[in-house]
Formats: C-alpha cells, structure tokens, sequence
C-alpha cells in the first residue's frame, strides 16, 4: 500500500481514539476528490459541496467499521458516489429543460456553436447540458465510465447492479448522448436540414 | 450484399461499448477486424470517439475558486452537530416539527375550549344546585378571577365563557345545542360525577324490579 494510504490509516486510528483533529486531517486531505466525484455527477456546485460533506459525516460515524485492508479513498468515493447517485434520483429534473435553455442561449451566441471554435469552459457547458438530457441511470454510469474512468466492473460494484446491466446502460448513454449532442449541434448551427430522429433505447442507431 | 449489412449493423451495435474498450476480448478484435475494410462503420466509429472525447473536457475543468472555502470546517462542525443526533436528519425535524406541533396545539386549545364549555354548561338554568356544591373546584368562573370578573353583569346561572385561551376566542366554541341541558333529559356527563346530577325539573326515574 503507498504512503499516503498508511498515513490515512494512521489518522483513522488517530479518530477512532477519539482525536477529531486527525478526523480533520483526513478531510482536508481528500475534500477534492470528493467533492469532484460529486461535482461531476451532479452538475451543480453547491449539492456537490452539500454531498461530499456529507460524505464525510458519514464516514465519520461508519468509521469504526472501516476495513483497513482497503484504501481510505476507496471508501470514501464509494460513498460520494453513491450519495451524489442518491441525490440525483431525489431531485430528478424534467428531462429536456436544461438542453432547451441551453439551445436558447445558443442561439443567441453563435460562439457557442458545437462547431465554433471553443474554449473548454463552452464545451463543458454544452455537454453538461446534454447530460442533464440523459436518465439519472444512463447518466451515472456514463460519467462514472467516462469521466471518472472508472471499469464497468468497478462501477457494478459501487452502483451494487449487475456488471451486464452496466454494459448495457453505458451501451445507451454513448447512443443518447451522441443523439443529444447532434440535436444541439442541429439547434445550432443547420436548423433547417440534418434533423436526427431520437434514439430510443431498444433501437438500432444503424 | 445483405450480409455485410447485417454484419455493419451488428457491428455498429457493438461501436458505443468499443469505443471505450468495454467489449470483450473476443466481439472486440472482431469489430476491429470490420473497421478495417469497412469504411462507413470507421466513420461511425470516428464520431462516437469524438464524443466520447467531448466528455473528457467536462472532466478537466477546474472547479470554482471557492468551491472547497472552509470546506472541512463545515464537515468538523455538522460531526459536532450530529454527535447530539444524525446530522443528516437535522433539517428533517426542523421541517417535520411545525406539522407535527400545529394540529397538537390546536388540540389542547380544543380540549381547554371543550372543558371549560362543559363546566359553563353545568351553570344552565335548570341545572340543580347540588352539582354546584358538588364540584366546586370544577367552577372556574369562582377559581379564575378573571373569569369571575366576566361574571359580573352576567345573568345569574346563565354559561360564561372565558373572553379567550391561547388567543382563540373561546365564546366561538361553544357547545352546540345539542349539549345545551334539556328540562325532561337526564344529563349525562363522561367525567365522575356526584349521583346529583339531575335536573330538578326532571321527572324521578322509576324504581327498576330486579
């Protein structure tokens, strides 16, 4: 095991003795990693802020149940995860809103067109607003695949689904983001021609 | 011909999971087998690629300045918090409590109402004089003086009702008529009661054989 995870087993022993100043150590020591696991799943700064604190507070009260032999951050992303999964399936938005409003600023500002020439930021917020188009369990499994890199069986493990069941949602989240992406860059740029039909998720793309 | 149509259709099937190396060993080399001799399936391959690589960016943005200010400060103060009870379920009781609090506090307010309304009953004409000897300490118009205080220029044996409880105008929640003592109906009250409670103009029961 590399350093960094010794030192964090160390300040897990260090809390479970009741030092809460180790506690806080190991908080500042992956704030980001779990606040980014959250942020890239939710979209939105401050559930993602609200999420991984609350990571933490419940790893705080897990902790005594913590497997040493697993990495501290293993466990914790785990649980971000899972809680950010949580919170998107309480606060389910209607499908479809954010691309709409997301077109309507498109098209007010041709900088953004999917063709333009863009900086990151632009093309960040475009595909965010094609994400927010995807199902909550389409989404998850493609940011968890896509951005986070995580392996399909990894995602199984931490989403508790069957490692097939991922497969098959990453198979329609590439397929449904490529189609919202297209409907986006339609909006955009060739409004009156090159119109794409939905992808359903039982169809052939072909 | 309708073969290799089949054969690109299955394939490109298979392009949204290859495109991120999630195929098996097998069905992958046999789609990099037809993306080499077929064209059409490439392109598709290409697009899928790129957007796939469209997501990477999302990945690379640096988040706001601000996004982790005094980050573990917070986390050390709702530990603090949730050693009196889950801090995850601090806001829940904060949002439960008004719903739970209102219908009990109209409930009480209700129950005094309904008390004092049935000793004001018990004050009707017609009601003997021996139920006010009985239960004095029921009488509030004697025990509160500012009930008493409303008494004074009341009719004599008349109901008087507190002006209000808790803000809620008592005189609103009188009993109806139905509660209101009848001369020929013996009164029939839930509370322990002294065997006087008779109206005096009522007839005597009649003595029961057996």
């Amino acid at each position: 095991m590399s350093a960094p995870t010794r030192d964090d087993h160390e300040l897990i022993r260090a809390c479970l003795e009741g030092n809460q100043e180790a506690f806080a150590s190991l908080v500042h020591r992956h704030e980001q990693r779990s606040y980014w696991a959250a942020y890239k799943i939710l979209g939105d700064a401050e559930a993602a802020r609200d999420v991984a604190q609350e990571a933490f507070v419940r790893v705080w009260r897990a902790l005594d149940r913590f497997d040493f032999s697993m990495a501290f951050s293993t466990w914790l992303y785990r649980i971000t995860v899972n809680l950010a999964i949580d919170h998107l399936r309480r606060n389910r938005r209607h499908r479809g809103a954010d691309l709409d409003l997301f077109r309507e600023s498109v098209a007010d500002d041709s900088s953004i067109s999917p063709d333009a020439p863009q900086d990151g930021r632009e093309v960040a917020k475009a595909v965010r607003a094609v994400l927010e188009t995807l199902d909550e369990k389409y989404r998850t499994v493609l940011i968890l695949r896509d951005l986070e890199g995580l392996s399909s069986k990894q995602i199984a493990d931490i989403t508790g689904i069957a490692h097939a069941t991922v497969r098959w949602r990453l198979h329609i989240a590439r397929k449904q983001f490529r189609e919202g992406w297209e409907r986006l860059e339609n909006r955009s740029t060739r409004p009156a021609h090159r119109r794409t039909s939905t992808v359903r998720s039982d169809t052939d793309p072909s | 011909m309708r073969l290799l149509k089949d054969t690109c259709r299955s394939i490109r099937d298979l392009l949204p999971l290859h495109v991120g190396g999630d195929l098996d060993p097998g069905p992958a080399r046999r789609v990099d087998e037809h993306l080499h001799h077929c064209l059409s399936c490439f392109r598709e391959f290409r697009e899928l690629a790129a957007m796939r690589q469209r997501l990477v960016v999302l990945g690379e943005q640096q988040p706001p300045a601000a996004a982790l200010d005094h980050f573990t400060e917070e986390v050390m103060a709702r530990i603090a918090l949730g050693e009196r009870g889950p801090a995850a379920e601090l806001p829940n009781v904060r949002r439960t409590r008004p719903s739970v609090m209102v219908p009990l506090a109209a409930a009480a307010t209700l129950m005094v109402g309904v008390m004092l309304g049935y000793v004001a009953q018990t004050r009707a004409p017609g009601v003997s004089p021996a139920l006010e000897s009985a239960a004095p300490s029921h009488d509030l118009t004697v025990a509160d003086p500012i009930i008493h205080s409303e008494v004074r220029g009341s009719p004599v044996g008349s109901p008087v009702m507190p002006p209000a409880v808790h803000g809620m105008d008592l005189r609103r929640l009188r009993l109806n008529d139905r509660l209101q003592p009848e001369p020929n109906r013996q009164l029939r009250l839930r509370s322990p009661a002294p065997p006087e409670l008779v109206p005096t103009d009522a007839p005597q029961p009649a003595p029961q054989d057996g």
